[in-house]
């Protein structure tokens, strides 16, 4: 038990992933684009580590990869110590009970015709957890803690009865009704306005610090990274060109292209210049 | 109170409402409607005429006083076929048989249709194309051909195994619909967080697939309705149906085989319409379902 | 001198349940070469209004009161002809979206061309040619690729080719609405430069639709803030950015994350309202219910735009 909350609980080696493009149906040649090239990282245990990189960088492939939700070509990914390659039956159902996912579109991320008890207790029912009532009991605590209360108001309601927000927070509660070791977060607030966003990031980092919950947090925006994660990973074309502890990095880049990333970031210099003065 | 109670509908009554209320507002399903509901009528007003005398049997009553075809009268509304029988109690059997073939053949194409469509869209590879060839296979197929090869093999067709046949046929079509959109579905997140939740492909296909492609099962049955009405006439004016059935297909093959074309209007018009505008009502319907369900059509545009 | 003139504009849309009010009452200025930013969140209206200066509205909206004086004359009054002059040749758009606006199977140089040779029947293919090459140097596309398809392109140069079209009129006024939302930071970035840059070159005014914030303080001279179809504050952007006096405005700075932290404008432990939306009389302003200062006399009377300088002006009660 001592040594496996000392180790990391996501080690990646060597990962390699590529997707085969079958140019025309006359040739028979194919263009082979490499996704993620060799990347190795780790992620220790009760961390909000943060994966910032632009579109097309491989960032949210690397995030299905390692939930199981495509092969890889090569490399490892272990978690807890456990190879996720060739995982099946009861092992693969104990994994994907430990590892979650909060997706990026709350408007495509819930399905229309679930209500938002049986969307939260569905994870529930497929690990056969607790009776009906036991059910309703951490259905309630999750949307709750999700920030969506009195739970039992929100329960018989579907997606579209819900805005941006309060749909994000039901998957933030289904994702979290498991009560997962490690939660990958693609982009979740990429779909919602600022002032939203910022109160989802909040919960975000309220239930990291309560739950003692790892976090993999892919992001575009080094704002975002900088708000909630204490490290990062820049990553482009498939390979992570600078990590370490996120201050460090904003604030002392060592790569182009994590300077022209900082550079593109919209600021108010402007604004802090004009207080400085008065 | 209300608020809660309204919201406790499940959102498939909810589409249903709001769907019901789209489609009302639209002229071609209000008419399709009334049209169809005259149908159902007829069909439900089939089992009255041979209680009130055993002549009005659409098979088996023959008027005694009657020799030949007779226009209409007040014992027999609309006229007499040649031995006798009364036509109006066999046009509104017709309608009941209309409605059996046509919805159990659409509904069995349906669930066909659906259920190919599904795995071969969400388990892709190897089976999507077995799959999709056959159905292909199965579509290039002239089915009115076979059917007619068949019942010539095996003589007449009994009317279930013709429902059954016209099923085995129409199917593709709606697999090909199903599967477009069992794919674009495939890619949506929340069958991907219903994966990370560790759902069985099952699970994935009945409880998160099946409900978001049944509307459109749904409209295309419609649809399916109209050519399987369209292919019983045929096979019944073409001698293939079945003799125990009083269908409008067998009403027309007896005018022909009897000489009574061009002799006997009140025999031949009345089932003619009746096909024409039951396929059409159904067709109607389908148009005005396809307007409710596929915002792109709708004329007006809610944008905020 | 005033280029554009917006007096009192309100637009509803007509729905199957009723009417909603997306602008209401919504008057501002542009003078020719300034750019204006319009920020708010999504649903606010923002949109509507530029869809509405220009008349492209769905067809179940109504503008129901209000005049859009361009150069003196209303657009509301315009014949469909007129309109037709005033679109693309005086006014242009760039939409959201628009860099999916090209149509897949015709060369994207030749769709700017038939763009020109429409609005002026005139000028020869060849001409135009030249015209869109210059068109390319400006926004930074090599000119080889004029004649690729739009699939040829990455997301960024489609965008930029729009702008390029946008451009190709020489108008006097550029609408672009949150032209930069579906792109990721690095292209984001390059286009902002690039319509400043345009912008300053050419001397053209820009009415500027975003929900972020920073891109619109990047751009703009002058800041309306929008909420619920309404504009609550308007000033200059180090006015309305560096000392917010409407609660809306601060609340939406206050949730704004940059490269240093939170904007600091509010204390986070502020307590909200106590005043729940159902006791609140028409009219009165729609932030109410989520207004850390609001007083009971909120809920009973309208508010009242109070200038705190020459050019800031906010919609609020009791802002000083």
């Amino acid at each position: 038990m001592s040594s496996s909350s000392r180790s990391p609980i996501l080690q990646v080696e060597d990962l390699l992933k590529t997707y085969r493009t079958d140019r025309s149906l006359i040739k028979r040649s194919s263009v082979k684009l490499t996704a993620v090239n060799r990347i190795s990282l780790e992620i220790e245990r009760g961390e909000f580590f943060g994966l910032v990189g632009a579109s097309g960088s491989g960032k949210t492939t690397l995030g299905r990869l390692i939930l199981k939700l495509e092969p890889f070509d090569a490399g490892s990914i272990r978690f807890n110590d456990l190879q996720i390659h060739g995982l099946k039956g009861s092992k693969l159902k104990a994994f994907r009970r430990q590892i979650q996912l909060i997706p990026q579109d709350p408007y495509q991320s819930l399905n229309p015709y679930l209500s938002v008890f049986d969307t939260i207790a569905e994870p529930l029912i497929i690990h056969r957890m607790g009776n009906p009532g036991e059910r309703k009991v951490r259905a309630r605590d999750a949307l709750e803690a999700a920030g969506l209360s009195p739970a039992d108001d929100f329960f018989p309601r579907y997606p579209h009865q819900l805005s941006g927000g309060q749909r994000q927070r039901a998957a933030i509660a289904r994702a979290m009704v498991l009560k997962p070791e490690f939660v990958v977060a693609d982009e979740p607030t990429s779909m919602l306005d600022a002032s939203i966003s910022f109160t989802i990031f909040k919960l975000l980092s309220e239930i990291q610090k309560q739950k003692k919950v790892t976090f993999l947090f892919i992001t575009h925006d080094l704002a975002a990274a900088r708000f909630l994660c204490n490290r990062i990973a820049v990553i482009n074309q498939g390979e992570i060109v600078e990590s370490g502890p996120t201050l460090d990095i904003i604030e002392n880049p060592q790569t182009e292209y994590t300077k022209s990333l900082i550079q593109a970031q919209p600021s108010f210099s402007f604004a802090q210049k004009a207080a400085a003065a008065t | 109170m209300s608020k809660e109670t309204r919201s406790q509908k499940s959102y498939t009554w909810q589409r249903f409402l709001e769907g019901w209320s789209l489609f009302y507002e639209n002229l071609v399903g209000r008419i399709g409607l009334i049209l169809l509901l005259v149908f159902g009528l007829m069909a439900v007003c089939s089992y009255i005429p041979p209680l009130i005398d055993p002549m009005y049997h659409p098979m088996t009553g023959v008027d005694p006083d009657v020799f030949r075809s007779t226009p209409p009268s007040a014992a027999h509304w609309l006229g007499t076929d040649n031995i006798g029988r009364d036509l109006l109690s066999q046009l509104l059997t017709g309608a009941r048989i209309a409605f059996l073939v046509g919805i159990s053949a659409a509904f069995m194409s349906i669930v066909f249709g659906t259920l190919i469509g599904m795995i071969a869209g969400y388990a892709g590879r190897l089976t999507d194309s077995l799959l999709m060839r056959f159905a292909d296979m199965i579509m290039v197929m002239p089915s009115l051909l076979v059917v007619l090869l068949l019942s010539s093999l095996f003589g007449q067709l009994n009317i279930w195994i013709i429902v059954l046949l016209i099923a085995l046929f129409r199917w593709p079509g709606i697999s090909r619909v199903i599967r477009a959109q069992t794919l674009s579905l495939k890619e949506r997140p929340f069958i991907d967080t219903a994966r990370v939740a560790g759902a069985s492909n099952l699970r994935i296909i009945f409880r998160h697939i099946l409900p978001n492609v049944l509307p459109m099962a749904l409209l295309y049955m419609t649809f399916r309705v109209t050519s399987a009405i369209i292919v019983e006439a045929a096979l019944a004016f073409l001698g293939f149906g079945d003799p125990n059935t009083v269908s409008w297909g067998m009403m027309l093959q007896w005018v022909w085989k009897t000489g009574h074309m061009f002799q006997a209007p009140y025999w031949l018009l009345p089932p003619g319409i009746c096909i024409s505008l039951i396929t059409l009502a159904f067709y109607m319907i389908g148009r005005a379902m396809e307007e409710v369900l596929d915002p792109r059509l709708r004329k007006e545009e809610q944008k905020v | 001198m005033t280029l554009l003139q917006v007096n009192n504009l309100s637009i509803a849309y007509q729905t199957r349940t009723g009417t909603a009010l997306a602008v209401d009452d919504v008057s501002f200025a542009l003078d020719k070469g300034k750019s204006l930013g319009i920020v708010g969140e999504s649903g606010c209206g923002k949109t509507t209004i530029g869809m509405g200066l220009l008349r492209l509205l769905p067809d179940n909206a109504l503008i129901k009161q209000g005049a859009v004086l361009f150069k003196g004359s209303d657009i509301l009054e315009f014949s469909t002809a007129a309109l037709q002059d005033l679109r693309w040749k005086k006014i242009s758009m760039i939409f959201q979206a628009a860099m999916n606006a090209w149509n897949p199977v015709q060369r994207v140089g030749d769709q700017i061309i038939e763009a020109i040779r429409i609005h002026d029947p005139g000028i020869s293919r060849d001409k135009a040619k030249l015209e869109v090459e210059k068109l390319y140097e400006m926004v930074d596309i090599p000119t080889n690729r004029i004649f690729d398809y739009p699939h040829e392109y990455s997301g960024g140069m489609k965008q930029r080719a729009i702008i390029a079209m946008a451009l190709s009129c020489r108008p006097d006024l550029i609408i672009a609405d949150e032209p930069s939302t579906a792109l990721d930071v690095i292209v984001q970035d390059q286009i902002i430069k690039k319509i400043k840059a345009i912008q300053k070159k050419f001397n053209i005014a820009i009415i500027f639709i975003s929900h972020d914030i920073g891109v619109v303080a990047d751009v703009c001279h002058d800041i309306m803030v929008m909420y619920k179809g309404r504009i609550v504050e308007t000033g200059k952007r180090e006015e309305v950015f560096v000392e917010p006096v409407h609660p809306y405005t601060k609340s939406l700075l206050s949730s704004y994350l940059t490269l240093d932290g939170v904007l600091e404008f509010q204390n986070e432990s502020a307590p909200k309202s106590c005043l729940t939306s159902t006791d609140q009389a028409p009219g009165t302003c729609g932030f109410l219910p989520n207004c850390p200062q609001a007083e009971p006399s909120c809920a009973s009377e309208a508010p009242q735009w109070q200038a705190i300088s020459e050019t800031h002006k906010a919609l609020c009660r009791f802002c000083k």
